[in-house]
This record gives structure tokens, sequence and C-alpha cells, in this order.
């Protein structure tokens, strides 16, 4: 189990036992890692990069741009037909995609896709919930609120990649400084880490701008009048949360 | 670097004031004009087409009336020349336009004018869903008196005319109010009840004569009538349930109030109406009038719970009267519960009685008795003429009244039942002694050895009738036998000849 567990000191059995569920319709690692390893596109990702402001050595991973194509595999055999997304790198069209492997635990789990169109970030086992997780330990680290932004950083501090589960961030309880630029995303994450509680707000340091934080608080406080208004005016109507 | 919650302090804070401002702001900003939900719904007044009139106004009181008729009735609502008006209503199967004027009286006008409009709402149907419980638990029928008579129910009693259909009358009721079981073979008697007897022909001085006979020859004294009897005419006083007004016949409300009042406060049982006949003015053979006029009689019997004889005609003719002989509609033996017919005694069931004459005897028959079994036997009546006494002077006889008795058919056992043992044994000790005939037209016919023993004359045709029973009911009982026996010419002839029977 520990294989699958990318942090599971603060992951419950349950979660644990549907990452073992999900694991047996996941691409097998070793496949994820030998097309990794067959793409090629190392030039290609260093000019990116570089054009980008990020220094490709300075990333101890390395980077390929490859043209990522996706589709779907209905013949999985597989108990349950489920069937998962299969991707495929090759050099033919144009290269659309930065990838790189993610490791956490000291291991490679998975191999990350950054989209250079629009900077979407995905994985391609669905696999990773950090990129930089070995990095969530000590006394601190950066949050970042995106993969680019990592990169940009030399892969230094931690992503949170996830796309649909928020209690993975709990890890995030492990160390004692968290220095993150956006106020709305840590507010966030001491809400779904900490549980709001007021005392760990101590434990986040935000270098955010200061426009930013007071355009954050003036669109709570437009978000609770619109509802205060909603309401009065239609009582029960709508299922407002006030902010 | 900024602590996390030095941010959050700031930022509540700023929320609370902003918060606060956009409040103000919102209450300031006034209300943008919107056209309000009632005024939506209720149609604009249209503009008067000649400016020297002014728009009419619509009242909202009345929208509200017009609009439970509409449900009732149909139609569309709108604006119309007196104000809103409910155009194409149908009340009563009369078209027209309802609407309500400035005493706020409805009306519908129609083309044959304006009628006010019964603005009452409908009292919808209403299917009572059907329990099946323990019988324990149903309530017994009211029985008030033979069978026929029920609490809560009309009852009709059909008789062909001078059969004895009133004396038979003051009879049951002198049997109701006595309580005394004046015709044998009575049941159901259980109480004395209160007699309400309404003779809408005779004068009260000749019911009284009916009473004091009938009294008289029951010996029924006051004591036992008590205050349990009243006896009205219809000479007296009116009794009319249904009149005829012009070409429509209206029901007499007060008259039925007053009956009503009445029967309540008499606390009556039971009231009989002789005859049905003068108790209406409807035409006898209109179905639906008579139906009508038997639903007021039925309504009375429900609201004053009590029981309703009605004694009504039978056709003319000869036939056997039934239930279906009723004079005029047929409405009034459907709308009963039980129906009585009375037919006088033929000359045929005379002489197969026994009788000298058939008159003055007759029979009561279940012609429509719904659920009653059928009893196989008819009960009999007898007609028997009472002396009043009441006359005056040495010469003068008084009057003489028919009351009726009940009377039994003869049956075999009770054409034997007054002969005494001593005379049976004669007869059998006659019969042993030589040979006589079964068959009456021998010489030698038994029947004459019994008559003369009995001192009968055979020659009469009711004695030797009455001879024949006789000998039919000994056979049956074992007394007599047949026998076949030689006669003078050798041939084999039946013979009666004593017989022993045995408690076996």
């Amino acid at each position: 189990m520990s294989d699958f567990s990318v942090s599971q000191l603060w992951e419950d059995d349950y979660f644990l036992h549907w990452e073992a569920v999900e694991e047996r319709y996941r691409e097998p690692l070793e496949e994820t890692k030998s097309k990794y390893e067959a793409a090629d596109g190392i030039n290609e990702a260093t000019a990116w990069l570089r054009d980008n402001d990020i220094e490709p050595d300075a990333l101890p991973f390395q980077c390929k741009l490859v043209h990522a194509t996706c589709s779907y595999d209905y013949e999985m055999p597989v108990k349950d037909p489920c069937g998962r997304y299969i991707y495929t790198f090759d050099g033919e069209g144009e290269r659309d995609a930065l990838i790189f492997p993610i490791v956490d635990n000291g291991q490679i789990l998975d191999v990350g896709m950054l989209f250079i169109d629009g900077l979407e970030f995905a994985t391609i086992r669905q696999k990773a919930i950090w990129l930089g997780g070995d990095k969530i330990s000590g006394d601190s680290v950066r949050l970042h609120t995106s993969a680019l932004e990592w990169l940009e950083a030399g892969a230094t501090g931690c992503v949170y990649v996830d796309p649909q589960r928020r209690t993975p961030l709990k890890r995030l309880q492990t160390v004692d400084k968290i220095h993150c630029n956006n106020v709305a995303w840590a507010l966030e994450v001491w809400d779904w880490a900490f549980g709001a509680d007021d005392a760990a707000l101590e434990r986040f340091e935000i270098d955010d701008d200061a426009d930013n934080i007071r355009e954050y608080f003036v669109a709570q406080a437009q978000r609770q009048v619109i509802s205060q208004s909603l309401n009065a005016k239609h009582p029960g109507r709508f299922n407002l949360v006030m902010a | 670097m900024t602590s996390l919650a030095a941010i959050w302090r700031d930022g509540n804070e700023l929320v609370e004031r902003e918060a606060a401002r956009l409040l103000q702001e919102c209450a300031a900003v006034p209300e943008p004009d919107r056209p309000s939900k009632a005024a939506a719904t209720t149609p604009a007044v249209p503009l008067s087409a000649n400016d020297n009139k002014p728009a009419i106004a619509e009242k909202p009181e009345h929208r509200a009336r017009l609009e439970a008729i509409q449900r009732e009735h149909g139609g569309t609502l709108r604006i119309g020349a007196t104000g809103l008006t409910l155009f194409g209503a149908t009340i009563d199967g009369k078209a027209g336009q309802a609407y309500i004027d400035e005493r706020g009286a409805c009306w519908l006008l129609t083309s044959r004018g304006s009628l006010p409009v019964d603005e009452t709402p409908r009292r919808g149907l209403k299917a009572t869903p059907f329990q099946l419980r323990d019988t324990s638990l149903i309530p017994q029928r009211e029985w008030l008196f033979a069978k026929h008579y029920q609490r809560r129910y009309l009852t009709v009693t059909v008789a062909p005319g001078g059969v004895g259909k009133t004396a038979h009358g003051i009879t049951e009721s002198l049997c109701m109010v006595t309580g005394r079981p004046l015709f044998e073979p009575q049941t159901g008697l259980g109480q004395k009840l209160k007699v309400w007897y309404l003779n809408l022909e005779d004068p009260a001085d000749e019911i009284e004569r009916g009473f004091a006979a009938a009294a008289k020859h029951f010996s029924i004294t006051a004591d036992q009538i008590d205050d349990r009897l009243f006896t009205d005419s219809g000479r007296d006083q009116e009794f009319v349930i249904v009149r005829q007004e012009a070409r429509d016949f209206k029901v007499c409300e007060p008259m039925i109030d007053d009956m009503l009042a009445v029967i309540r406060e008499n606390a009556i049982d039971v009231v009989i109406v002789d005859p049905f006949v003068s108790s209406h003015e409807v035409p006898e053979n209109d179905n639906t009038l008579v139906q009508r006029v038997a639903k007021q009689w039925r309504r009375i019997a429900d609201e004053a719970n009590c029981a309703i004889e009605l004694i009504h005609h039978a056709t003319k003719g000869n036939g056997e009267i039934t239930a279906d002989s009723t004079r005029g509609g047929g409405a009034l033996k459907d709308a009963a519960r039980s129906v009585r017919v009375i037919n006088a005694m033929t000359k045929e069931e005379a002489e197969k009685a026994g009788l000298p004459d058939e008159r003055g005897y007759f029979r009561i028959d279940f012609g429509k008795a719904n659920k009653v079994p059928k009893s196989g036997s008819s009960q009999w009546r007898h007609f028997v003429s009472v002396p009043l006494g009441n006359g005056k002077g040495l010469m003068k006889r008084g009057d003489e009244v028919g009351v009726v008795e009940g009377w039994r058919w003869p049956s075999e056992n009770s054409a034997v039942a007054d002969v005494p043992p001593e005379a049976l044994e004669a007869i059998k000790a006659r019969l042993g002694a030589g040979d006589y005939r079964e068959n009456e037209q021998s010489a030698q016919w038994a029947g004459y050895r019994i008559a003369e023993v009995l001192g009968m004359d055979p020659t009469d045709a009711v004695e030797k009738r009455r001879i024949k029973l006789m000998i039919k009911a000994w056979k049956a009982e074992g007394h007599l036998r047949v026998e076949m026996r030689s006669d003078h010419k050798g041939t084999e002839r039946p013979h009666l000849v004593p017989g022993f029977p045995t408690t076996e």
C-alpha cells in the first residue's frame, strides 16, 4: 500500500482503499515510464523553457516537449469495463506538451503534462497529488498556485495538482511555515488543511500584492451583500451561503 | 511578507465596512417602478370610446361574486355596459349575462328579461364507501305492527271500495293503541303505540261511531286506550300535502311543518291516512306528481320518526287485487316500503271454507313486501255488525256499525275440532257395524251415517262439505281407513271402516 501512497500520514483508510481501487485502472507505471523515456523533444523543451525564463538545468528532472494525443481505451482487459485515457507522445504533430516525471517519496509515480498553449496541467496516470511533494517537510515550504509558477521557481516548493480532492492538503500540517503569494489560495488551504483554525493562520506567510488582497476582501463583501439582499427579497428562495 | 493572521483580521474588518457601505448604497437607490402583481393580473379598464362618458370602474367585490358564479355556470368576465359582467353564463338552462346592480342584487339578463340569480354554491355529490360491519352492530328494523308498519317508512294498503278498509284501519288502530292482539295471528305487537287516525272523507261523528263499535265489540275500555289515540276528520281540518295552484303544483310546507310539530309534540308513532287520494290535489295518473306527494309523506315519516300508512283505492274490476292494482300511477306503490292488498272473499272460496255466504269476509296479502319473507297463507278478516245501542225510544234500535275481526280459514282439523270423542266413538261403532262406501255418490255413503250421529243435514251443501272435511281429517288421523270390500254385486269397492290410531 505504501507504494501507492504519497502522503500516508494524512490520508485515512478510506482514502487509501480507493487509491488501491483506482490503481487497478491506471496505466501501469512501467508503461508510463517507458513512454516518457521513448519520447524525444529534449531540445525543444529546453528552448521553450528558456523562452519562458526557466532555467532547464536547474530543474531536477528532464523535460521533453512532445506532441500529445489522447484516446480512450474501450477494450481495456479489466473486470469492470470502465476504460481509461491513453496518451501517446510523438514528434509528428506540433509539439504542445511539456512532459516531466513527477517524483514523490523519492519515486517516480506519474508523468506530468503542461500544455503550453493554455498552460493547463494534467498527469498521465491521475495519480500525482502534489508536484514537489517531497518538499513538504521541515520548517517551511513555498506553496505555489500553478505548475508553471512552480517550474519558474526551479521546482522548489510544492503545488497542489489534484483537480478533485482537497483532503490531501492536510499534508501541509507537517511544515511550520507556508509561504504563498496568493491570499485567496492561502485562505482556502487554511480552511481545508487546518480546518480554519485561527491558530493555524500564523503558519502562513503571504507575499501577495496589497491591491490583490484588498480586491479579494472587497469581493467577499460584495458577495455577502448580494446574498443578504437576495435573501431579504426572496426569503428561502436561494440557498445562498453567506460569505 | 505578511502573516495571514494579520491579513485575515484586517480583511474581515474591511469586509464589514465594505458590506455596511454597500448596504447603505443599496438602501439609497430607489426601487425601479415596476407594475405590481395585482395590477398585472387585473385587466386595465378600457378607455371609453366617447370622451364625454367616464370609464366604467370595476368593483372588486362584484368580481369575487361573479367569479363564483362563473365557476358554477361558465361564461367569460368582461366590462360590460353596466360594469363587470359575466357573459355567456347558463343558469338553470337559461343563457344570458350575469351582472350585479347598484343595490348589490345579482341578475341574469336573458332574452326574456332579467331573472334573479341564486348565488348559493352547489353542494357536490359524494360517494360513501361501504364498510362491512359485524351484523350485531347493525340496528334492527323498527317494525311497529303486523310486519307492515315500520318506523320512518311509508306503507300502503290497497283495497277496493266497500270491502271494509276503513273498519279494518280502525281495528288495527285499536290493536296498536291497546296493545291487545285483536286479530289473532298478529305478531310483533310488543308495545302500545300512539296512533293518529286521519279519515279525510268521513265526518268526526262517523269516525267516533267506528271506534266506539270496535271498542264495544272487543270490550275495550277508555282506560285501555288512555291518551294514545288521536282521530281527526278531513272535513274539519285540511290535510292536503300537495296543492294545485293555477298550473303549478305546490308542496304545502306550512301544513307539513304543522303536521311534523303535532307528531313530535304528541310523540305519535303511527299516522294512518284514509284515503290517500284526499291528501293531495294532483292528478292520480301522473306518476311524477304522485311520486312528489309520496316523497312528502315519506319525508314526514322520516323527519317525525313515525310510520305513515296510506290507505288507497284499487282500480275497478273483478280480478284479484295486487300491488299493481293501485288506482292511478304506480309511483305510490314504488315509494312504499310495504304494500298490503285487501281482497274480498269469492264465492268459490266461501264454498271451500264451508261458509254459507262470502259477504263480510276478506283477506289481506302482502302485495309488495320488501325484505319480509313471503307468508304462505293470507290473513283473513271478518266483518261483523255491531249495534251501538244508541237508539232513543223503544222503537228505535240505534246504529249498527261494521267492525272487522280476525277470522281463520277452517282447516281440516278445525272441522273435527268440536266433535266430542264420544260422538267419534259412536261414528266408528256405526261404521264398523256395516259396509259403508267411501264414495259420496253412493247411497251407502258413510257420510250419511256420520250426519245421523251428529244430527247434521247432508242435503245442505255446506253441511255436506263439512262432513267431507271431517272424513278427510279422520282419515288423516287414522280414525277411519279405506278397505276394499265386495258389494252386493261382488265388485270390489272402497269402503270406510273404523281405524285405531296408535301414537307411534
